[in-house]
């Protein structure tokens, strides 16, 4: 890491444990060019924060890299390319706008409240094995199945519907991954066939006998709006929107978890003074980002950090350096519920503030507080066995004992 | 288990054939950026290696390593080149 015109955020040894070299990088140059990477890499919390809510940053269109790389194979992923025509995150305005909305609806169409009951019912019902059988996977027994079956109960799906329907796209959100690959973008197109297969009927059930649930909500909000969605297109939408709500969901509960339960003497602090849980979910989100990165390309030649960027360059946004930033958090490597300071990067900010903050939050903060109410659980495992994946920090396994 | 020599001679033909550059000016120590190649030439060629040499190559090898010398090196470091 000696160059930093070479540094790549890619490098394998950067995987399971980036912080050390982010904070050495931090303190040499918190901006650099990387000839590598061929972007700009913003490490302060202050830039990282900043550029998040400049507007002259775009989003990069994933949608435009996996039809340019598909081409190039002969290749036609009709279902991946309308998931990425329907990911909000990766549009820019005009585009954004709409699809945006129209999500928010969704995510409003409940009491706050009601969704905190759905969601302590579901994560009781996950829990109770481990008293029972006297061990668990926290992970696929506990933060996999949560947010899907809570994104199922909104949009007005069965249980069991739900889980088929989050185990048949579990793959999909790997494409996310700067790097990945093409077999990624292959199975992804078989896997959102086969869940849109499923879904397309589902919807067209709900526009002829609209039921009281999130899908008849999402049907007939695009259908009287001024230019509706078609049924595929609303069919990828509700694709995305499902996968949104679960996959870093399910990584911000196991990483909650992790950290919790690896902290005995903060897990009794926490234990002891509820108030602490929603924090000790906050500081999760702070040390172990589900989404380590993200990249804008710059429309206008423009002074970002005190660089001088010019139109069409990309910029990393290093989130994961971001949320460990002495300058904004006082020890920053400490695990400490109760710490007050500047907002975390995690959900980003700006245009593309993540709409189902509240929704992650709130279940990251039941499901601690449910594992809490139950007989305190010990690690089987001695660090976590996160995914070999460089941007998406999620664990595999997260086996207890009681 | 690849081949060094093949690695190198199959990344200099694809090279050539995507860029119509001179196979001479395709050196070991060339940056891929500098030859013309984007992040979703990167992508392609990765999958065109997968497919040529029967084995699984993850796109990253391509995106984290600048130049074949770096690639062939890390390559070998995986454990994946004799």
């Amino acid at each position: 890491m000696g160059d930093l015109g070479s540094f790549n955020s890619l490098a394998p040894l950067l995987r399971d444990d980036p912080y050390p070299v982010y904070a050495t990088l931090r303190a040499r140059a918190p901006v650099f060019w990387t000839e590598t990477e061929q972007a700009w890499v913003l490490l302060r919390h202050q830039d990282v924060s900043a550029a998040f809510g400049t507007p002259g940053l775009l989003t990069l269109d994933l949608g435009q890299f996996v039809a340019d790389v598909s081409q190039a194979l002969g290749d036609h992923p009709v279902e991946l390319l309308r998931l990425l025509e329907m990911a909000i995150f990766f549009r820019n305005p005009p585009a954004h706008g709409p699809l945006r909305a129209l999500v928010a609806r969704l995510l409003a169409l409940r009491p706050q409240a009601a969704c905190a009951a759905e969601v302590t019912r579901i994560a009781r019902d996950l829990h109770a094995p481990l008293a029972r059988d006297g061990g668990l996977d926290l992970m696929t027994g506990f933060a996999d199945p949560l947010p899907p079956r809570f994104m199922g109960w909104l949009l007005g799906l069965a249980d069991a519907d739900a889980l088929w329907l989050a185990q048949t796209l579990a793959g999909v959100p790997v494409i996310l991954n700067r790097g990945a690959s093409i077999r990624d973008f292959r199975a992804a197109e078989l896997r959102l066939t086969e869940a849109h297969a499923f879904l397309r009927p589902e919807i067209a059930a709900r526009r002829n006998a609209p039921r009281d649930d999130g899908l008849s909500l999402l049907v007939s909000r695009n259908d009287a709006s001024e230019a509706p969605f078609d049924d595929d297109r609303l069919t990828a939408l509700t694709s995305f929107v499902f996968m949104a709500g679960f996959e870093t969901t399910s990584a911000l509960i196991g990483n909650a978890l992790w950290l919790l339960l690896d902290h005995p003497d903060q897990c009794d602090r926490v234990a002891a003074d509820r108030r602490l849980l929603a924090s000790a979910a906050e500081e999760a989100l702070r040390l172990e980002a589900p989404i380590q990165q993200v990249r804008r390309r710059a429309a206008t030649d423009m002074t970002l950090a005190g660089q001088e960027i010019r139109a069409g360059q990309q910029i990393v946004l290093m989130i994961a350096a971001a949320n460990r930033d002495p300058q904004a958090y006082p020890d920053p490597d400490l695990y400490l519920p109760g710490r007050t300071g500047r907002p975390v990067q995690s959900f980003g900010a700006g245009l593309h503030h993540c709409l189902g903050a509240w929704v992650a939050r709130m279940e990251a903060e039941i499901a601690l507080g449910t594992v809490l109410d139950g007989p305190r659980p010990r690690l089987c495992i001695d660090r976590p066995g996160w995914r070999p994946l460089h941007n998406q920090r999620r664990m595999t396994n997260l086996p207890v004992q009681v | 288990m690849l081949n060094e020599t093949a690695v190198r001679t199959w990344i200099t033909e694809f090279l050539v054939s995507l860029t119509g550059a001179e196979a001479a000016t395709i050196t070991g120590d060339a940056p891929f950026y500098n030859l013309g190649i984007d992040s979703v030439d990167a992508v392609v060629m990765a999958g065109a290696m997968e497919e040529h040499f029967g084995t699984e190559i993850e796109a990253t090898l391509v995106l984290r390593n600048a130049t074949i010398d770096e690639l062939i090196a890390d390559l070998r470091e995986s454990g994946l080149l004799s």
